[in-house]
């Protein structure tokens, strides 16, 4: 593995991941809600197929960055991007980019479950069915494939025709994985997963988010450092809209290069 | 004033406040059921097996209210279908696309106004509108009406529960790639759907004892008839016909009209609370 | 610009990648907001509608028709002065009537409810308020007028000295339908209304703010005179105020009982007319173009009334609760 290292400003540094093994990168992104700036000039790049977890202090940018990955923002008017967002080489920040179609390579997976008011099975086949014609059978496998991904499938085999709301909340978490993941995207942004579970279901869903990384490139953000750790092969830590450090994940947890991770991970702060 | 035990002054005020307080329910109460009983006792009175099978009768001679019921509930039903497809929508508007915007905020105050109009104003506006241009009452200007007194209710109901949907679950729909339109179609319509039935029950409950816009849009019609573009039989007009009449078989008839009408509003205002309240799991 | 590498593709992604109906968001938008454009003009097509219909009155009559109270369709002389006094004193009257026990009822629901009986009663005052009007009227003119006549009317008729103020008060014709009783029935209807709202305004006061009051030791009735009310005060306002939004606009329960008779009302027990009962009364069947007109001239001053009175009462109720 070729990684090259670069110091930028003194307070800063960043592991730049090579243009061809980025799925998606962002470069000199700034974001803006109104009048505010929320980012500012974000380098950095998310390797294809592994996980890199995003962690800093509450209202640090992390979810904000996200948010950007996929668009999100573009449903509030008064929030904007400046700067380039590359899904595979391709700006996604450009003017006339399929949102849609964005999205559809891009999944997301947010803080609190989401379980659509329909059926297991339609909760998973809902995306699918944006996109393609599948046969009855062959969406059923699409589910029963998705499901079993997500750890799910031995718990709901028996009642895909009952309603998502009814399953359980780590339950409920694991069928909007199942559902993002269904689809096919290319990347897999996590927006703090497992905030809202307990701790049974939360390993399971880590369990779940380790199997994933195979085959699809998984963006984490969260305020748990020993999910960040179990779970990631880079880590970001950000601070007030900027990247303070970006690394692989042992050297960031045991050797912070710059003193504002060092203070936040050893617990000074945040 | 001792500090320890109150004043018979302040003890007396509290006792008197007290009292007043449960009489005034009682009162309201006592109300209720003062009407209920003449309702229940002169409608039940009244009804018979023709009152269902017969058309209006004229002076003197027997009779039902089949055309007046029918004439109802088609207009109702007519009513309800436009408001319904407006009101839903522009509830939809205002919770989904008018954000904080001028515009918005301009047809959430139009909507309240609208809302409370006197009902015999949008009579009159109907009037004007279509009877009047048409050159006579109608059942499809009566059901224009009553779905204008009806729409408000609507947009103000949908507008209500749509906001209280959480936005990660229209994220979540995006999120996949999803369009807005079906977002708003499968998902947060189909989360919403139980809150939006109750607005559509409260609006019809409220729309089909009205009689002041039905008096000069869809008047009245003695026989039985299934065109609404003629003037339209319909029980608030009949029964306001009737009971100031001076035959008594005509009182009859009204009282129990009064009572088919009070009956089929109660249930429905009382489903609509039922379906509110019931938790949301299918 | 990075060297794209998109040939790496994570295996079995699926090819096609252009969702379907994305073309239909837009329209989607333009259909929902015209459903709410729809609205606004719904309410412009009324305003403009009365104001159209009712100009020849306005034309013929000029000022003369909101103060004269002289009502003649067979002379063609129309003055509104006689149904738009009719109005105001009926529905502030019922305002009178229902305040205190509207009051009573939301200060009941609230405090001193045992919670066993709240749903049923507060279940029981809805159904009040979802009776329809014509059922009122019913009730008013058959039930509650003949029974008011008798034991309440005539009575009181008695006891007025000849000549005095008090009979010219009190005069009327001894039958239950007058101006009195249209105020008594419109107050029951409007009673579920206030006591609905004032009973969302006392679960909006904080808990700890009756709380610290019972701490200090008050009592009920003081915690509601000096904590609840003053702190519900604009929205109580508000509340009163779309209470005579409703009453202003009854139609068919006043048409009953009001007694029908246009000119100005002198005494409580006298036949009176309102807007809406003289709408309601006369508009089907109109003598003539400017009976017509007229008559929705009268509606035109009626949405004008409405309209001042709601709009007050929708900026205190906000003022109130702000969202």
């Amino acid at each position: 593995m070729t990684l090259q290292t670069t110091f930028e400003a003194p307070e800063t540094r960043i592991l730049a991941i090579p243009s061809d093994q980025a799925a998606i990168q962002a470069r000199d992104l700034d974001f803006y809600y109104g009048g505010k700036q929320a980012l500012f000039g974000i380098t950095v790049g998310f390797k294809r197929r592994a996980v890199t977890a995003l962690i800093g202090p509450s209202g640090c940018g992390k979810s904000t960055l996200l948010r950007t990955l996929n668009r999100m923002y573009s449903l509030y008017p008064g929030q904007k991007a400046e700067g380039q967002v590359l899904l595979e080489g391709e700006d996604v920040l450009a003017r006339g980019a399929d949102l849609a179609a964005l999205r559809a390579r891009v999944g997301m997976v947010f803080q609190k479950p989401t379980p659509f008011p329909m059926s297991i099975h339609d909760n998973v086949a809902y995306g699918v069915r944006l996109y393609e014609k599948l046969s009855k059978a062959d969406m059923a496998g699409r589910v029963e494939e998705s499901l079993r991904r997500a750890a799910l499938w031995d718990e709901v085999k028996d009642k895909l025709k009952d309603s998502g709301l009814g399953l359980s909340g780590g339950q409920q978490q694991r069928l909007c994985v199942a559902r993002a993941i269904a689809v096919k995207p290319e990347v897999l942004l996590l927006d703090e997963p497992a905030s809202a579970l307990d701790p049974i279901s939360t390993a399971k869903l880590e369990e779940t988010i380790r199997e994933l990384k195979s085959d699809y490139t998984v963006v984490i953000v969260t305020h748990n450092m020993g999910q960040a750790a179990r779970l990631s092969e880079h880590t970001g830590f950000m601070y007030l809209g900027h990247m303070v450090e970006f690394g692989e994940t042992d050297q960031v947890f045991t050797a912070p290069s710059t003193q504002r991770a060092r203070d936040y991970i050893t617990g000074r702060f945040g | 004033m001792s500090a320890r035990s109150p004043s018979l002054g302040r003890r007396a005020a509290q006792g008197a406040f007290l009292v007043f307080c449960w009489a005034a329910t009682g009162v309201a109460l006592m109300a209720l059921a003062a009407i209920l009983w003449s309702l229940f006792r002169q409608g039940i009175a009244g009804l018979n097996l023709d009152v269902f099978t017969k058309s209006t009768p004229a002076p003197g001679s027997q009779g039902g209210l089949l055309n007046a019921i029918l004439g109802s509930l088609m207009m109702c039903a007519v009513a309800m279908a436009g408001a319904t497809t407006v009101g839903v929508l522009a509830g939809t508007w205002l919770s989904e696309f008018a954000k904080q915007s001028l515009y918005g905020k301009v047809v959430r105050f139009v909507n309240d106004v609208l809302l409370s109009a006197p009902s015999i104003l949008v009579g009159l506006f109907i009037y004007e509108l279509l009877v009047r241009p048409a050159g006579g009452f109608s059942g499809f200007a009566g059901s224009a009406a009553l779905a204008l007194l009806a729409i408000p209710v609507i947009v103000r109901t949908t507008e209500d529960v749509l906001r209280l949907q959480p936005t990660a679950l229209r994220e979540a729909s995006i999120a996949l790639g999803a369009p807005v339109w079906r977002t708003i179609l499968t998902v947060i319509w189909k989360s919403a759907q139980g809150g939006m039935l109750t607005g559509a029950l409260l609006a019809f409950a409220r729309i089909s004892g009205e009689t002041a816009p039905l008096l000069f849009t869809a008047l009245n019609n003695q026989f039985l008839s299934l065109d609404l573009t003629k003037p339209t039989a319909n029980l608030p007009v009949v029964i306001f016909q009737f009971a100031l009449s001076a035959y008594d078989d005509w009182r009859r008839l009204a009282w129990a009209g009064a009572m088919l009408i009070a009956v089929a509003v109660l249930a429905v205002t009382i489903i609509a609370r039922l379906a509110t309240r019931e938790p949301k799991r299918s | 610009m990075s060297v794209a590498t998109d040939t790496d593709a994570p295996p079995g992604a699926a090819p096609a990648r252009t969702a379907k109906g994305v073309v239909f968001d837009r329209g989607f938008e333009i259909l929902c907001f015209a459903a709410a454009t729809l609205l606004l003009s719904a309410l412009g097509g009324l305003i403009v509608s009365l104001a159209i219909g009712g100009w020849p009155a306005f034309a013929k009559f000029g000022f003369t028709f909101f103060v004269s109270s002289e009502w003649d369709p067979v002379q063609e002389v129309y003055g509104a002065a006689g149904p738009i006094v009719g109005t105001l004193v009926t529905a502030t009257l019922a305002l009178l009537f229902a305040l205190p026990f509207a009051f009573g009822v939301a200060i009941f629901l609230v405090e001193l409810c045992p919670s066993k009986l709240r749903r049923p009663i507060g279940t029981a005052v809805e159904l009040l308020a979802g009776i329809p009007s014509i059922v009122y009227g019913m009730w008013g003119l058959f039930v509650f007028a003949p029974w008011f006549a008798h034991h309440v009317q005539m009575p009181i008729m008695m006891q007025a000295p000849p000549g005095s103020i008090w009979e010219t008060l009190t005069a009327g014709i001894p039958n239950g339908a007058n101006i009195l009783t249209a105020s008594l029935i419109m107050a029951i209807m409007v009673l579920p209304f206030i006591a609905a709202t004032m009973r969302e305004l006392l679960l909006s006061i904080p808990p700890a703010v009756r709380e610290s009051a019972y701490g200090l030791g008050s009592n009920t009735f003081e915690v509601i005179g000096q904590v609840s009310i003053p702190y519900i005060r604009t929205g109580a306002v508000g509340a009163v105020m779309l209470g005579l939004g409703r009453a202003l606009g009854e139609t068919m329960a006043v048409t009953f009982i009001i007694g029908n008779a246009h000119g100005f009302p002198t005494s409580i027990f006298a036949s009176g007319a309102t807007i809406a009962s003289t709408i309601a009364n006369e508009f089907a069947e109109a003598t003539g173009a400017l009976h017509t007109a007229s008559l929705i001239a009268l509606g035109l001053v009626l949405f004008l009334i409405t309209f001042a009175v709601l709009g007050l009462a929708r900026l205190l109720i906000a003022r109130q609760a702000p969202s």
